[in-house]
């Protein structure tokens, strides 16, 4: 065949313009690959908490398919550009556009293939060594092998052989509509002033304003996971219109103020800007979305993974806790029992009677019971959660004694505030003698709902009120006394410890109906927590390098196509009469404020997200704001860092194009 | 005296840094431009005739000799003035146009007043006259991509003039137009020179040297003979020029 030799020879002659291409989809199928074989390991079965793990993943790799397609596309778009004055070349000499077509069908199966062929191995080699990382990150168990199936290959196959097949259609769509002059002429036709888009720029201030409106305003974090997606995509769309018609605009609205345009510093850098952003206001954007995504992610992932044992400590105040809902004796045996033949000491706690953790709804600070699902979730935010304790409970935990009258309490805020001395529970006001500092082991931490423990005078008073709220049949679970054990291990191996907790599970379970009673273990919450963060910083990398190498892309395509129209301009305006100094100024400044802009405009973004973020870091027990705070500033100033390295090494062959000649 | 530039001794050596051997562009050249006077600088290609441009246009500086536009010395202006002297004293038009594709003629052509500072009424005032003398009144808002070469060239022409500079510079001026769109180009030089405007022009064709008042004939570095129009209309100026290019190759051989 003739096409194919020719397609084979193309891709050698054209290496320049092809290789930045080839690394991309190589690098694309190589971490689809990656994360396919992790996603469908064997291995990932084994975790802790697996099903959760492999759904984190399962979301990650959808992201990645879809981040694949856009970029495929954009990067074939640049390839196609150059290509262009080539096909031109070709029509003018004789080749018809059907067999132009089937020229470009070669390239693109050969590409596909080489692509395909060496992506997979690196694929495979980085799956590997992805899961040693992975591996590491989350503490795993031996268990957690490496394998993988050829089906999860088949599938990287599909996909991009399904891109490159679009990409063939685009760019067969791209010819058919040109004619060979135009081809012949490619990129260098003159460009038409863009114009001032009043309604996408309107859309975008809209869509912008209310996403961080949302982010701003979110008050509990139940509300915050379903908004949060809701105010990603608004910003989304606000910045690609704000980035594609605002910035334009703008720039419109400075030129036609004759006043402000015609003055030396502003008529170069508006008009050029005008220009700049036309062409770059995609790529810009999808910069600035990148980069947000990838400083959210980092921040989140990373302050998780830095702040598990913060939360673990936060969370168990002991190593196992065991909350009961009737007469503990029998409990407290079978525990004993399975720790010495275990060979196992435990350190028993002081018993803790309480109430049931009890649901209200503070309505302008009266609190009202919620004694049906109403109102439950809906309003999270003003719910508030409240244990009742007796006097004499109170005095045995804290050593205080002190007396109560019927109408007083004394209050321990675990998290959030009650305003003024009163506490009025479902219409009852109660006066608050005290609000205590200390109480037994429980200490004040934030959380997803307000949590107050109330200490009310006896039992007795206790009961009536229990009896008064919860009127009627099945509510007995909320009347039951809750009795909270807690065990502290004195020396013994993690496995010993998680092996006990499974045999005392076991155990309850073959007595007791499991209504009654909850299991609670530090060693099984930091192993399933291990594996979550872990997981999560191992997403968080993934992107972080994903997008790494995408930006440095977009950034050299830029800086190459910029550098050739700039060097004509760099030369004219110094014949004008700029000094060589002046010019080169402003096209530093230009250059610099273009690889600024969507880097400060994602700090932004991650400024508004803060409050929104920290909120739905509570979720996952990270109560700790000022890690996220100290973790977020680190991981900006990082990626600022690899961000203006990358700028730099790029810049580098746009300079040295621009002043070729000087 | 009205003398506008004197061009006296210069030499211009250019140094290979590879091999250290040393080309000398510019041997002794020595000439006189009064107001209003339209001069054509003419010579084969490699003559100099460029390297003597460049050192006018304060663009390069000569090795030796000096050259003098009304009391300011060329060779003294440091690097960081010769912007601002360009622009206040000296208008160029060049081969390939050289217009900005990100401005509108409008804006092309008050460039160098906005570089100027140019307060923005006064700039509408010359920017008015200036279109209407050369004819693109109505092409003002357009783009040069829409433009063909020859109004290309009036847009660039009115940059070049507006500043009113002492001395209109033009590098091979019709080098990229066609005969027609030249002929038109070079009448309107002649008419701005009749108003007053002093224009040195480089060009290698006869045609074009023969619508100056005066003609330099460069060759290997120097001055070689120099041609006054007196009289003659274009059409006999032209043949003397030719009669002199005859000659000139003659003597050589």
């Amino acid at each position: 065949m003739f096409y194919n030799k020719l397609a084979l020879h193309n891709l050698r002659k054209n290496h320049r313009a092809y290789l930045p291409f080839l690394l991309s989809m190589l690098f694309l199928v190589a971490v689809n690959t990656m994360t396919q074989v992790i996603v469908t390991n064997e291995g990932m079965k084994a975790l802790h908490d697996s099903a959760s793990a492999i759904g984190m993943f399962k979301f990650g790799n959808i992201i990645i398919v879809f981040f694949s397609v856009i970029f495929s596309l954009y990067t074939n778009s640049f390839l196609l550009k150059q290509r262009k004055k080539e096909f031109g070349l070709y029509n003018v000499l004789g080749l018809g556009k059907r067999e132009i077509y089937q020229l470009m069908f070669w390239e693109n199966t050969l590409s596909f293939l080489l692509v395909l062929s060496a992506g997979i191995v690196t694929g495979l080699i980085l799956a590997k060594l992805g899961f040693l990382v992975l591996k590491k990150l989350m503490g795993a168990v031996t268990a957690f092998t490496f394998s993988f199936s050829v089906s999860s290959l088949f599938t990287v196959l599909l996909l991009f052989f399904l891109i490159f097949l679009f990409i063939f259609l685009v760019n067969c769509f791209q010819i058919k509509r040109m004619n060979p002059i135009e081809l012949l002429l490619g990129n260098k036709k003159g460009e038409k002033e863009p114009k001032a888009k009043w309604f996408a720029t309107f859309i975008g201030l809209i869509c912008l304003g209310l996403g961080y409106y949302f982010a701003l305003t979110i008050q509990s974090p139940i509300a915050a996971i379903g908004m949060f997606f809701v105010a990603v995509i608004l910003v989304i769309i606000g910045t690609y219109c704000l980035f594609t018609s605002g910035s334009i605009t703008l720039l419109k609205i400075l030129k036609k103020n004759k006043k402000y345009y015609y003055q030396a510093n502003h008529f170069i850098t508006i008009s050029n800007m005008i220009y700049r952003m036309k062409q770059n206001a995609v790529g810009l954007a999808s910069i600035c979305i990148l980069a947000t995504m990838v400083l959210v992610t980092i921040t989140t992932t990373a302050s998780l993974y830095i702040g598990k044992e913060d939360s673990l400590k936060n969370r168990y105040t002991h190593d196992i806790s065991l909350t009961i809902n009737e007469d503990p004796a029998l409990y407290k045996k079978i525990v004993a029992e399975t720790a010495d033949q275990a060979g196992i000491k435990l350190k028993e706690m002081p018993e803790v009677l309480s109430s049931q953790p009890l649901l209200f709804f503070n309505n302008k600070e009266n609190y009202q019971v919620i004694n049906n699902n109403k109102n439950a979730t809906a309003k999270a935010a003003k719910n508030a959660m409240i244990q009742l304790f007796s006097l004499a409970e109170y005095t045995k935990l804290s050593g205080n004694s002190t007396s109560l009258a019927a109408n007083e309490v004394l209050v321990f805020p675990v998290n959030g505030t009650i305003k003024g001395k009163t506490l009025i529970l479902n219409s009852d006001r109660y006066v608050i003698k005290k609000t205590v500092k200390k109480f037994g082991d429980f200490t004040a931490q934030d959380g997803l709902t307000d949590n107050f423990l109330v200490v009310m005078k006896d039992w007795q008073s206790i009961n009536s009120l229990l009896d008064k709220w919860y009127d009627g049949t099945g509510y007995e679970f909320y009347k039951a006394k809750s009795y909270q054990l807690d065990f502290d291990f004195s020396d013994s191996s993690k496995q010993m410890r998680l092996d006990f907790v499974a045999a005392v599970k076991t155990k309850l379970a073959q007595q007791f109906s499991d209504e009654n009673y909850n299991v609670d273990s530090k060693d099984e919450f930091e192993e399933s927590n291990n594996t979550l963060t872990g997981g999560f910083l191992f997403l968080g990398i993934i992107f972080g390098l994903i997008f790494i190498v995408a930006t440095s892309l977009i950034i050299y395509y830029k800086q190459i196509s910029e550098g050739i129209d700039d060097q004509a301009r760099f030369e004219i305006l110094q014949k004008v009469g700029m000094s060589h100094i002046a010019v080169k100024k402003v096209i530093h400044s230009q250059v610099l404020f273009v690889f600024l802009f969507p880097l400060a405009v994602a700090i932004l973004h991650l400024a508004v997200a803060f409050s929104m973020i920290r909120k739905l870091l509570l979720l996952f027990g990270l109560l700790n704001w000022q890690l996220f705070l100290v973790t977020t500033i680190i991981v900006v100033l990082i990626f600022s860092l690899l961000y203006l390295i990358v700028y730099q090494l790029t810049a580098r062959s746009y300079y040295q194009i621009v002043e070729r000649k000087n | 005296m009205n003398e506008l530039l004197r061009v006296k001794e210069v030499r211009k050596v250019y140094q290979s840094q590879l091999k250290g051997t040393a080309v000398e562009a510019l041997r002794a050249i020595n000439f006189v431009v009064e107001h209003g006077e339209y001069v054509a600088i003419m010579g084969e290609s490699g003559s100099g005739k460029s390297t003597l441009l460049n050192l006018l246009a304060t663009l390069d500086k000569p090795t030796s000799g000096s050259l003098l536009l009304e009391d300011s010395n060329l060779n003294a202006i440091k690097e960081k003035d010769a912007a601002a002297f360009r622009r206040d004293h000296l208008g160029f038009v060049f081969q390939d146009f050289n217009l900005l594709d990100t401005f509108s003629v409008k804006d092309n052509i008050l460039l160098p007043l906005v570089l100027s500072r140019m307060p923005l009424q006064e700039m509408e005032k010359r920017l008015a006259k200036i279109v209407k003398d050369l004819g693109i009144e109505k092409l003002v808002d357009h783009y040069p991509y829409e433009l063909s070469g020859g109004q290309k060239q009036r847009v660039a022409v009115a940059r070049a003039v507006i500043t009113r500079p002492k001395l209109l510079l033009a590098d091979e001026p019709t080098g990229a137009l066609d005969s027609k769109t030249s002929d038109q180009l070079l009448k309107v030089f002649q008419q701005f020179n009749q108003s007053g405007q002093t224009i040195v022009m480089v060009t290698h064709s006869n045609i074009v040297a023969s619508h100056a008042n005066r003609v330099l004939f460069i060759k290997d570095g120097q001055v070689f003979h120099q041609l006054y129009r007196g009289d003659k209309n274009n059409q006999a100026f032209l043949e003397t020029i030719t009669a002199t290019m005859t000659a000139l190759l003659a003597k050589e051989e």
